[in-house]
């Protein structure tokens, strides 16, 4: 339980696009620009800044000497997260809760336009074993979760379609989202390039470009800011082994015991009925069913039924993803910060045309690690 | 729209490294030399993993019982490649699979191998694999070519 409560007080998203034509400082830059008076502070009023950005994504390590300036942390107590931006957002929250400041900036950023992400991705396998083997990057890894999950369940591969097709129309009603052409429906979906079965292009992640900010106060002060507290109800972090050879890969263990934590934070005992809306990072399409049965979103245990009778749509009785999520736009390393100002967004009222009526409990989760081996889950609220 | 320009950027880093196997994918690697397959047990959980660790994460137990297993085993996972490491479509699909070996009890942890001599739409979890070695092995992952179906 956190010391003192922590509040969203702020935020400001980039365009998630496939290529922002900008240095990523410029990109920073404008974005933290945006979200000081949208939260209604200035400068001096900003305790700690806590970045979240990866080195091989940005091809140099230490990269963020170069991006404290534009995100305002010029002279000011700033650290690094290479995780997701939930993970920074963690961070940030604790060390509000710890009592040392009171405002906190949460700067995640990508270019996914300027690196191979696959590339990148595959720096992070064991040398002496996993790289050996020759056939291990992001997707592959989580080809073998897709499978053991569909097998397990006995689901055809067209419900990966589905989600993707979910997702995409949903964020034809997200002006951030210009990652891809969201025009596409289940059946050409279904249709469209394999890559490693059962996973196909448009049930993967586009790689982005994106920044994604989070202004965070704890109280008292977030009391006194210009935008209502959204607050951290509850939050929990968990990793599961790294070798895939090692995790039983139908589970999501690690985002089940994340999300229990969280729950019992905020006192949540029966999610599928008090999250009113949900925002995942399910960076390939079978991860979005997985998650929702390892957090309890479901009536009954199917994520597939659920699905399928519109209970996940924007429609639904618990909308997942209304923002189109990482399948609809996916600058690594940001995609946990902008599933969590959705989630505020959602509570504040002001998400736009993908707004949930009525929401008081909104969740957000955030991954990092091959096929979701490491999960950050969290409730916000009034 | 004026056309992009790229310049090159001289850098010093390509970062080689020396990492140490260990002793004990040391000791993997050469007895892949000698087409055996070997794995280490973990006292409290039972896990046999293969290639060997020297410690168990779960339980935090350094291991010392070496097994042996069977280079022949069953599938348990799987997934066709269509596509390179890099997204580059393939003359003709792989098939990449996890196969859980013989021999070491319950809890195997499963080895990768590619898997040839079945069509991909043919793949099946649950199918008896055998492993085809290289004909001149040299303590290398390679050595263990790839597996196929058990003959009848």
């Amino acid at each position: 339980m956190f010391e003192r409560k922590v509040a969203i007080v702020g935020y400001a998203m980039s365009d998630q696009a496939d290529r922002i034509e900008d240095t990523r400082e410029g990109m920073i830059f404008d974005t933290v620009r945006a979200a000081l008076p949208q939260a209604g502070i200035t400068r001096d009023q900003i305790g700690t800044v806590v970045m979240c950005s990866n080195d091989f994504y940005d091809g140099h390590t230490i990269s963020n000497a170069f991006t404290v300036e534009p995100a305002a942390a010029y002279a000011k107590d700033e650290t690094k997260v290479e995780q997701d931006g939930m993970h920074a957002l963690l961070y940030a929250a604790m060390r509000l809760a710890s009592g040392n400041y009171d405002v906190a900036l949460v700067v995640a950023h990508s270019k996914g336009s300027e690196f191979e992400a696959q590339v990148a991705l595959s720096a992070q396998l064991d040398p002496t074993y996993d790289r050996q083997f020759g056939w291990f990057n992001d997707i592959s890894m989580a080809a073998f979760q897709a499978r053991a999950f569909l097998d397990k369940k006995k689901l055809p591969e067209e419900v990966l379609a589905q989600v993707a097709a979910k997702n995409f129309a949903h964020a034809r009603k997200n002006p951030k989202a210009k990652a891809r052409d969201y025009s596409a429906a289940a059946e050409a979906i279904a249709r469209s390039k394999p890559l490693f079965t059962p996973l196909r292009e448009q049930t993967v992640y586009p790689v982005t470009d994106g920044c994604c900010v989070a202004v965070l106060a704890a109280e008292p002060k977030a009391r006194k800011m210009k935008n209502k507290p959204i607050w951290i109800k509850g939050i929990g972090h968990w990793q599961e082994a790294y070798a895939l050879s090692e995790r039983d890969l139908t589970k999501m263990e690690s985002a089940k015991k994340a999300a229990k934590r969280a729950y019992k934070m905020a006192g949540v005992t029966q999610p599928a009925a008090e999250i009113k809306v949900a925002e995942l990072s399910e960076h390939f399409a079978h991860q979005e069913l997985q998650l929702a049965e390892a957090l309890g979103l479901c009536e009954g245990t199917s994520a597939a039924k659920n699905l399928e009778a519109g209970r996940f749509g924007l429609k639904g009785k618990l909308p997942i993803n209304p923002s189109g999520g990482a399948l609809s736009a996916c600058a690594l390393g940001t995609v946990g910060l902008v599933r969590a100002v959705e989630a505020a967004q959602q509570v504040l009222g002001e998400a736009g045309e993908h707004q949930v009526k009525g929401v008081k409990l909104a969740l957000a989760h955030g991954q990092c690690g091959p096929a979701a081996q490491n999960n950050v889950v969290a409730v916000f609220g009034k | 729209m004026s056309e992009k320009k790229f310049f090159r950027v001289p850098s010093l880093v390509t970062m080689p490294c020396a990492w140490s196997v260990g002793p004990f994918l040391d000791r993997f690697y050469a007895e892949l030399g000698q087409k055996k397959i070997v794995g280490t047990r973990c006292p409290k959980c039972r896990t046999v993993f293969v290639p060997p660790r020297s410690v168990c994460g779960a339980c935090w137990k350094p291991l010392t019982k070496w097994v042996e297993l069977k280079d022949q085993g069953e599938l348990v996972n799987y997934t066709v490649a269509h596509v390179d490491m890099r997204g580059a479509a393939l003359q003709t699909p792989r098939i990449l699979g996890m196969v859980k070996l013989k021999g070491g009890g319950a809890k195997v942890t499963a080895i990768y191998g590619e898997i040839k001599g079945v069509a991909p739409d043919r793949v099946k979890v649950g199918m008896k694999l055998a492993a085809v070695w290289a004909d001149e092995p040299k303590g290398e992952l390679t050595d263990l070519s790839y597996f196929q179906p058990v003959s009848k």
